[in-house]
Formats: structure tokens, sequence, C-alpha cells
């Protein structure tokens, strides 16, 4: 983990409200693995006056990359910065995707701008298996990396509210659709999106005995396990009371979705 | 010319600073979370996250939120308790090459003085701070820092079982913080902290819900410091021992500010979170405005 100033080295407008951001920072891409996040300084000001993770979306020799979803102030202003700037960045913070090499067909679950974390996690687990995505949105325009994906070979499937693209309905019923007509038992499944649907995710891939692991989102402060601000309810058996909050900036983000405690 | 280098060391009651900064309770956790960005050599000392007698989980989330200038913590005090500190943390704790400083609390005054007790002796804990005033607690806490009587006694207890440097904890939650300051010292504290979180409240207005699960919090950071200057101002009139100051504190000109209006030294809190190295550059702050001034001991900045 380190504290950086990184040139944005390109910017693009993926989709409507959605940015990449390639940043030149080498020291923290060579430490960094998928699922890991980066904690930036969005402003020297004080509004917004905490900083704001971000999963690794691509991990390159010169850098990284980070792919957001505008939804308030800070990923606004973060919008609004253009190639050239510096960015005030700690990383590679957390605890990330744990990989086995093994030969099964890895299945990826990506909600929304969860697709984030997960475009990494491709592109390392592609080296020695094979890996499918699928991917749920609102509505068509937030289907993003379909092509960066494919372009990797990468099986996908989509899934949208509206039926716009893809199925009507969520990635969990891609999911179960695949799941049930799956002749391979117990495949891998790593997980990113909103909270809802990584619960339904979790209760599926139970069902099924897969292993899958989950990638949480908290509100955070630190970043890096000081203030206790971000934790997650996580089944204990050793504590009287069957649970203890674990901080899900060092802790996770990535966990195994047995652990989780959902209410 | 030689410049000749300022000495900014200061004296908490017996506890010698090599310099006036140090980061604060419950924003630092046990130090070791921020060893790979900040130097911690540099730093005068570092307050640890709050210990209880008895592990505490803490409150549900979310724990945080963002307000103008500030955020609303309402983590709730969760630590491992005082049996488990010493046997995973405290071991670590020789390994940091500053003053590490004990924060306590409890929910009775007989329990504060049995941590206190348990914590005197130990070679790696160069003072303790009585935490009176954590807004997020139930029982204890800042219950006892907004009552004189109460303060005077938890100070008293503590005082008999250690012979460590007590700082006390002050709630900016009270109407006269002045006299919650005289109660602590006449309780024998050797210098007094201030403030800790004020306590504030955050509506969603979409879901017409409060914004923290245990819907109060207590807010930090740079929309606090006006407020929590003019305690410290209040206090260091009213009393004799030191005071460290504290609240909103993000640049060294923030700092000099409670320098001036008294304080002996300062904490660091929700800095740490935007800029880790804030301490690391509040401590050089001083030392550069000191040579540029051509002052050489820290109390010159006030005259
Ligand atoms: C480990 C981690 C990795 C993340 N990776 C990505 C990513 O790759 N791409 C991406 O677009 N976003 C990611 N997020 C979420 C991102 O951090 C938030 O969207 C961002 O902090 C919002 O900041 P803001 O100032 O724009 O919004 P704010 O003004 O702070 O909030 C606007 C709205 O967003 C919600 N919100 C704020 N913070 C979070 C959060 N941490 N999680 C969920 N909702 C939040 C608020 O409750 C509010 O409703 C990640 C979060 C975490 C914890
Ligand atoms: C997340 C968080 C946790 C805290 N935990 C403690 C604690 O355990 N004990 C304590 O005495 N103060 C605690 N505090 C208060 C800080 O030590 C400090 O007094 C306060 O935040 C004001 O300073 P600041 O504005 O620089 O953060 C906490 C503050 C925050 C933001
Ligand atoms: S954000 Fe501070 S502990 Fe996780």
């Amino acid at each position: 983990m380190i504290q950086v100033t990184a040139k944005i080295l390109e910017k693009e407008e993926v989709a409507p409200d959605h940015y990449r951001l390639a940043l030149d920072a080498p020291l923290i891409s060579k430490d960094a693995s998928p699922g890991q996040f980066i904690h930036v300084n969005i402003t020297s000001q004080y509004m917004p006056l905490l900083r704001r993770p971000f999963s690794i979306h691509r991990i390159t020799p010169f850098g990284i990359e980070i792919l957001f979803r505008i939804v308030g102030t800070g990923t606004k202003l973060l919008s609004e910065k253009r190639q050239g700037d510096e960015l005030d960045i700690i990383g590679p913070l957390g605890h990330g995707f744990s990989i086995k090499n093994n030969a099964f067909t890895a299945i990826l679950v990506a909600g929304g701008v969860g697709v984030a974390p997960l475009f990494a996690l491709a592109e390392r687990l592609r080296q020695f298996t094979e890996v499918r995505i699928l991917i749920g949105s609102k509505t068509k325009t937030g289907v993003i990396c379909l092509e960066k994906f494919e372009a990797l070979g990468i099986d996908v499937q989509v899934a949208t509210d509206d039926g716009s693209l893809g199925i009507k309905g969520v990635a969990t019923d891609l999911l179960e659709d695949f799941l049930a007509t799956s002749a391979s038992p117990q495949l891998p499944i790593y997980g990113c999106g909103p909270m809802p649907m990584l619960r339904i995710l979790s209760e599926i891939a139970h069902l099924y005995s897969s292993p899958c692991q989950i990638s949480l989102e908290a509100n955070m402060a630190c970043g890096v396990g000081a203030c206790l601000g971000c934790v997650a309810k996580i089944a204990n058996p050793h504590s009287p009371s069957h649970f203890e909050y674990k901080r899900v900036c060092v802790d996770g983000p990535v966990f195994d979705a047995r652990e989780i405690l959902w209410r | 010319m030689q410049t000749i280098e300022p000495d900014i060391s200061v004296n908490i009651g017996k506890l010698k600073l090599k310099n006036p900064v140090l980061c604060a309770s419950g924003c630092f956790g046990y130090g070791q979370e921020y060893a790979e960005l900040v130097d911690l050599s540099m730093l005068g000392g570092i307050i640890l996250k709050g210990i209880t007698l008895k592990e505490r989980h803490g409150n549900p989330m979310p724990r945080i939120v963002e307000t103008s200038a500030g955020m609303l913590n309402s983590v709730g005090l969760q630590n491992m308790g005082l049996s488990r500190f010493l046997r995973e943390k405290l071991p670590l704790l020789s390994n940091i090459p500053t003053n590490v400083i004990a924060n306590i609390c409890g929910e009775t005054p007989e329990e504060y003085a049995t941590i206190a007790k348990e914590l005197s002796n130990k070679d790696s804990i160069a003072a303790l701070e009585i935490n009176i005033s954590c807004p997020n607690v139930s029982h204890g806490g800042m219950l006892f820092g907004q009552d004189m009587m109460l303060t005077f006694e938890v100070v008293n207890l503590v005082r008999k079982q250690t012979s460590l440097p007590l700082i006390v904890k002050l709630s900016p939650n009270v109407t006269d913080i002045a006299s919650i300051a005289r109660a602590a010292v006449d309780g024998g504290a050797d210098a007094v902290s201030l403030i800790n979180t004020l306590l504030g409240m955050a509506m969603n207005i979409k879901t017409k819900k409060p914004r923290l699960a245990n819907i109060t919090g207590g807010l930090s950071g740079p929309a606090i410091k006006p407020v929590a200057l003019r305690m410290v101002w209040e206090v260091c009139k009213a009393i004799n021992v030191p005071v460290i100051g504290q609240g909103g504190i993000m640049t060294w000109e923030d700092s000099l500010e409670f320098l001036l209006v008294g304080a002996t030294a300062v904490c660091i809190g929700t800095a740490n979170f935007v800029n880790p190295k804030a301490s690391m550059e509040i401590v050089q702050g001083i030392k550069d405005y000191m040579k540029q001034h051509k002052m050489i001991e820290l109390k010159a900045i006030r005259m």
C-alpha cells in the first residue's frame, strides 16, 4: 500500500454517466490483484471531504484503471477531471479475490457498475480457465464492458430490468438458468453489485453448493482498517453472539459468501 | 548564517513528546494500520482506539456518513476488549517508534479503574487518555463527561490506580466545558484533551430515514473547528494543566490556531482519513513556521 500522485493517462466516457480512467501508477499496479481497490482523494477542498473507494478495473504494467458511475458529488467531480490531471490515490487496498487454479469454468456475476472489478478478475482467470460473465443492468445503456469481455473470448450474457438488451430480468436469473442446466457441479462464482443482488447470489450459490466470493461495498473513511466505519456482519461461531463486524476495507471487500450474515 | 533547529518538544505531565502532534483516538487504529503510509517516528505520539473492559461489537451499518466539510460516525466503540488487547495488540506496540497513549472507556467508574490498573506498568504504554466523552455508547462514555461530580469521581478513582500521566478527554456536548475541565483537574488529571465529537444527525430525504443506523453520531472534521477552538480557549483560561486541542485540524495553520489560544499539543483525527500524511506535514509546517520567524521554542508562537 502506498500513497502516490497519479496522472490520468486516459479518460473515456464508456456509457452515459459511466467513466473509465487509466492512471499512471506502476508502483500500485505491481502489487495489485483483482478485487482490490484504491482510495481516491477527489479534491483538496473540504467538499467532499473523504476519499472515495474504487475497485481496480484493470491492472497493467503502467498502472491501473478504474471504472465508475456518477452517483453523487464526488463521482461527479471525478468525472470532470481531464487527461493529464493528477489524483492523490492510496492503493492497492483490501483483500481481493482468491484465485484457485482449477479446471472449472468460472462464473462472474455483475450488477451494474459491479463489472468494474470483474474485468481485472476475468483477465487473470482467462489465463488458465474458461470464464463466463452474466451482466445485469436496469437498461441497455448501463450494460458496460460487453465488447471488452467478448474481445477476451469470454462468453457474455445480459439481463436488463426492461428487456432492452438480453433477457428481461436480473443477472441472478441468468445464473439460476445456467446452473440448472449445467452438467458440471459446484462451479466457482464471483460476484459484485448491489447488496440485494449479492444476497440472492449467495442463496443460489448455497443451493448449488458452489464456492462463491462476493465484493461488498460500504461507506468508508480511512480505507486502511483504522476507523471501523466500514464493517460487514460476519458469522463467527467462536463469539458468544455468533457474529462479529469485520472491516470491508481490509478483511474484504471480497468475502466468502457463506460468511456473511445478511440480517 | 546557520539556522537553529527549533525545539518543539512539549511535556504532558511527566511525559515528554518530541513534538506537539498526536494522532487522535479512533482515527489511527493501533498505529500499525498506517505504518506503510506514515513515518510514525515523526509523530509526537499516537492515541489508540478506545479500549473497554469487555469486547464490543459496535453499532450496525451505516456507521459513517459524510456531511458538509465533516463526517458523522457511530462506530460505537467497537473493540476487542481489555484481555484480547493485552494478548493481541500490546505486544505489537513495542515496534511503534513513538509514544503510545491508550484511550480507555468504561460503563462504570470501577471499569475505568480496572482498565487503568491493567494498563499501568506496561512498557509500551506511555500515558492514559480517559474517554468520558464517547457519544456512541448507551452506558457510560459521554454521560460521565457531562457531569462535574461523575467526572471527578472517574478521574479520582483512576488516579489511585496508576502513576501514568492521565489525560482526560472532554465532551463538547455540555453547557460549561470549563467547569468539567476543572473537575477533571481536581480529580487528578495531568492534562485534558478536547473536543471529542459533537453529537449530530443527518436525514436521507429520499427514504425519509436517518442516514446512520444508530440515528445519531459524532461530528468531526473541519466543520467543527471553530467550536473546538472556542472551547479549547475557554478551557485554557480555566485550568493550569496542559490542554491537548483537537477538532477539525487539517493543516499546520489550523494547529497553530489551537496553539495560539493556549493548547500545549494538538491531535489529528479525521484529517488522517483524508491525507494520512497530514500529521507529518503538520509537524514539518510548525517547524518551518518557527524557523521562518526565528523562533527557537514552541511557546514563542504565542508571543
Ligand atoms: C471497495 C469499494 C469499491 C468500489 N468500487 C466502485 C467502482 O469500481 N465503481 C463505482 O462506480 N463505484 C464503486 N464504489 C462505490 C463508490 O465508492 C461510491 O459510488 C462513491 O463513493 C460515491 O461517492 P459520491 O460522492 O459520488 O456519492 P455520495 O454523494 O457520497 O453519495 C451518493 C449516493 O451514493 C451512495 N453511496 C456513497 N458511497 C457509497 C458506497 N461506498 N457504496 C455504495 N453506495 C454509496 C450514497 O448512499 C448516496 O445515496 C466502490 C465502493 C467500495 C466500498
Ligand atoms: C471514526 C471515529 C472514531 C473515534 N473513536 C474515538 C474513540 O474510540 N475514543 C475517543 O476518545 N475518541 C474517538 N473519536 C474522536 C476523535 O479522537 C477526535 O476527538 C474527534 O474526531 C475530533 O477531532 P477531528 O475533527 O480532528 O477528527 C473518534 C472519531 C472518529 C471520527
Ligand atoms: S474504512 Fe476505516 S476501517 Fe474500513
